[in-house]
């Protein structure tokens, strides 16, 4: 029995002026049947919209706002005219995700950040198999601008080097999951996903009635046990710490937000100094040892002496202290290269190396730019695809062809032509949609899932996951730097469909 | 344990927000007792209200101004006048940014709130007597509610601490500085009643001296009265105790506790009050000032015990080479 089969109860045509220019499109919409019926899964949910009023819908928008804006929950935007901070965004219509979904969810991303690890320690530990078995070519590695040459030799406790990633799933058209990005540097937005849910549990209680949602309050604790496990050898009661580069930060909400969750402290480079390849905290009883940094700072910021020489973000000889072997830190120095999008195209390849097995999620087909056939295959039909800048995150320098001018095609091709290795085209991706309210209608936007896997001692998938909206009509850019917003993302407890089913009628 | 980055701005949150309490209080005060009077006689009554709030490097800008409607604007809610208002408010919530994971959620709400009310006063249109009003209701509210919350939802911790230190010594100097102006008024018999309205004082020194306020009186209450949570001894010993506390985990204290002591002792057993008999009001309040001053400066050094200590040392020093102690922790 499926989810569908219970739809035959709600029909788009009969639910009122909030639904009534409701438009599913033609791409996998989470809500609705291409026939307009509701799927069973979200027939409680609609129901509760249903029944409000557009002025208590819109009074419930105006009581989430004025809490994020109360709160400061924001987040910054660059060189903005607005000024920088702004307040987070949160639609009230929820992403359902059902447990039996989550499960196979939960597997596939454990796979994959399990395989991931495996390849950064073979990458990092020297012994480079992966290269030696021609899994993954060598100048893809070393061209890859997230490798860093200095971490090499590195080995952190577990041989976890990703310690915390971010995984971007969408959905295609037959609402199969697909892989669209990875993220294993520093992968912002699961504070959003704890705030989303206690606005929405503030703002719309009842929404929660009529279903058993898993909750996400347990995060710091689950990413203190992570970092926990983490410490260096020989250590009892470690000292965790934050690094934030600071207030100007896009995200320095975000880490006040998990400093606090963990209970530990938010430090800044200039509050750390290494000594003697120990890196101590600046307190106001003198120098106090660090034995576990969970960083929030890019690489190449982290240490002048190593990298960036202008960084003033970071500790001096940190890296050296990290070798030593006398602090951890997480994530892992060096990770950009196993996030990096071209090296994404090798990801399947690399669970089949490492695990002896078939990725449980496939990614969305990507073309190697630098491969003569792949380059042929797509150079001349890029108004139909995704170009994408291999380094770049927040969705800038992506292009999408059918969006995009002739102009810009030109552009993206003479790029491509040029630095190959620097580009992924990718399939474009119908991403899924879900009702999101836009004044006084509920209309289909598209969404995408970031879930958030823990790695320590063992690999954990945290329940549920930032669903990020594109809040324009038809855009299929969901950074929230970019005009996108969220959705509270329940995932459903042990509940199986059929009990969810049975409790609404 | 707490960062010294974090003690400082602590520090600075509780000088701030004295400062904040004190501006809006002697705004709202001044502005009630000037309508009556001549512009030019308003105008003084200001400039004395700029000197006891510290701001005197801001009179030549004061002097320009051509009524006093434009100095209590400056006053309040000027954001090119770092000794406004609505500028203070500002670097108690940007102090507050910073250590947010330290403080108590209600804290930081509170102070985010009245940023955003008073950004709208910042972009608003020229403010109405009504609007001056309206502001010192919303700063006076702000200050309720957060001395309301650090006092019954932060721990007693560090923090905490440094946060008491920096508004009591604050309160301290504003209240000798506020003693100083008004009595060294040329014009004559300083106006007690409103000397003591504007030190917050007012009922309760009238329901221990009555309604004829004198001035050795007066003064000797705002030094040394233990009812009053205003008075120099009051906020001298909050102080002291806040810092003996730090003394306990932080050595680099050991110099502000003695300082303070010193300074406690000489309210508390009557050694400033029997100098004001000898030396002159003025004279003694002058020098009590500079005392507090250099007290201030003196926490404010030690919070940063580990400063002076190089970004880096491994590079030069091999490992396992012993440092002195006293260079570790810079002592």
């Amino acid at each position: 029995m499926t989810t569908d089969q219970f739809s035959d109860s709600l029909l788009l045509d009969s639910l009122g002026v909030l639904l009534a220019d409701y438009n599913p499109g033609k791409n996998f919409d989470e809500t609705f049947l291409p026939d307009g019926s509701v799927r069973a899964l979200y027939q409680r949910i609609v129901e509760c919209f249903t029944a409000l009023d557009v002025s208590e819908i819109n009074r419930l928008e105006r009581l989430v706002d004025e809490e994020f804006r109360r709160q400061g929950i924001t987040f910054n935007v660059y060189d903005d005219e607005e000024g920088t901070e702004r307040v987070w965004l949160m639609d009230l219509f929820p992403r359902l995700i059902s447990a039996v979904e989550w499960g196979k969810l939960e597997k596939g991303l454990s796979q994959r950040i399990k395989a991931l690890n495996y390849f950064l320690a073979d990458i990092y530990s020297g012994d480079s198999n992966v290269i030696g078995d021609g899994v993954v070519p060598r100048w893809m590695i070393t061209s890859s601008e997230g490798f860093q040459r200095s971490a090499s030799g590195i080995s952190p406790t577990h041989g976890a080097h990703c310690n915390i990633a971010g995984i971007d799933l969408v959905r295609d058209r037959d609402g199969k999951y697909r892989i669209l990005e990875d993220n294993l540097r520093n992968p912002s937005g699961i504070s959003y996903v704890v705030e989303n849910r206690a606005a929405m549990a503030k703002a719309f209680p009842r929404l929660f009635n009529h279903y058993t949602v898993k909750p996400v309050e347990q995060f710091g604790k689950m990413m203190r046990n992570m970092l926990e496990s983490m410490t260096p050898a020989g250590v009892d009661s470690p000292h965790i710490v934050v690094l934030t580069p600071g207030i100007f930060n896009s995200a320095y909400a975000e880490h006040v937000f998990l400093a606090r969750l963990m209970g530990v402290e938010l430090v800044e480079g200039r509050d750390l100094m290494v000594d003697d390849h120990t890196v101590h905290a600046r307190t106001i009883e003198g120098l106090v040892p660090v034995d576990v940094i969970y960083r929030r700072v890019d690489d190449d910021y982290l240490d002048p002496v190593a990298f960036r020489p202008d960084s003033v973000l970071g500790v001096p000889g940190l890296l050296g202290a990290v070798r030593a072997g006398t602090v951890t830190i997480c994530n892992s120095i060096g990770n950009g290269v196993a996030d990096d999008k071209a090296v994404y195209t090798y990801v399947p390849d690399l669970i089949e190396y490492y695990l002896g097995e078939k990725p449980i999620i496939d990614n969305v087909k990507t073309y190697r730019m630098y491969e003569p056939d792949h380059y042929e295959e797509a150079i001349e039909r890029l108004d139909g695809l995704v170009v994408k800048p291999v380094a770049e995150s927040g969705g800038y320098g992506v292009l999408i062809g059918p969006h995009a001018t002739e102009q810009q095609l030109k552009k993206a091709r003479a790029a491509i032509e040029a630095e190959p290795r620097n580009w992924i085209v990718q399939d474009l991706v119908e991403l899924s949609s879900l009702p999101t309210l836009t004044g006084e209608r509920l209309e289909s936007r598209h969404i995408d899932l970031r879930p958030f896997v823990l790695t320590g001692e063992r690999t954990e998938v945290f329940p549920g996951g930032l669903t990020r909206v594109a809040l324009r009509k038809g855009s299929l850019i969901v950074n929230s730097s970019q005009g996108g917003g969220s959705k509270d993302t329940w995932v459903l407890a042990s509940e199986t469909p059929e009990k969810v089913q049975h409790k609404t009628r | 344990m707490i960062l010294a980055r974090h003690a400082e701005s602590m520090l600075w949150v509780g000088r701030y927000l004295e400062k904040v309490e004190t501006t809006a209080r002697c705004l709202e005060c001044e502005s009630m007792s000037i309508v009556h009077l001549e512009t030019s006689e308003a105008m003084t009554e200001l400039e004395k209200i700029v000197l006891v709030l510290g701001l005197e490097e801001k009179l030549p800008e004061i002097r320009a101004m051509t009524n006093s409607h434009q100095v209590a604007t400056f006053l309040l809610s000027d954001p090119t006048n770092a000794g406004s208002v609505v500028s203070m408010a500002e670097f108690v919530r940007e102090n507050l940014r910073t250590v947010r994971e330290r403080i108590p959620i209600e804290l930081w709400e509170e102070s985010n709130a009245l940023h955003l009310q008073l950004m709208s006063v910042r972009c608003g249109s020229p403010m109405t007597f009504q609007d001056f009003h309206d502001v010192f209701l919303l700063v006076r509210r702000f200050c309720f509610s957060l001395n309301g919350v650090l006092s019954e939802a932060m721990g007693r911790d560090e923090g905490h601490s440094f946060i008491v230190i920096g508004r009591m010594l604050m309160r301290s100097i504003f209240i000798v500085s506020l003693l100083q102006t008004s009595l060294s008024d040329a014009r004559g018999k300083p106006d007690l009643t409103r000397l003591l309205r504007l030190a917050c004082s007012l009922q309760v020194y009238r329901r221990r001296h009555g309604h004829n306020p004198d001035p050795e009186i007066a003064v000797k209450f705002l030094l040394t009265a233990p009812e009053y949570p205003g008075s120099v001894l009051s906020s001298l010993l909050k102080a002291e105790r806040c810092l003996n506390n730090l003394r306990v985990a932080a050595s680099a204290f050991r110099q502000s506790c003695r300082h303070i002591g010193f300074v406690r002792a000489r309210l508390e057993f009557g050694a400033i009050v029997s100098e004001l008999e000898l030396e002159g009001t003025v004279a003694v309040l002058q020098n009590l000032k500079a005392e507090l001053v250099g007290l201030s400066e003196d926490v404010l050094r030690a919070v940063q015990p580990s400063a002076s200590i190089p970004a880096v040392r491994s590079l030069y020093f091999r490992p396992g080479q012993q440092i002195h102690d006293d260079e570790t922790t810079g002592k």
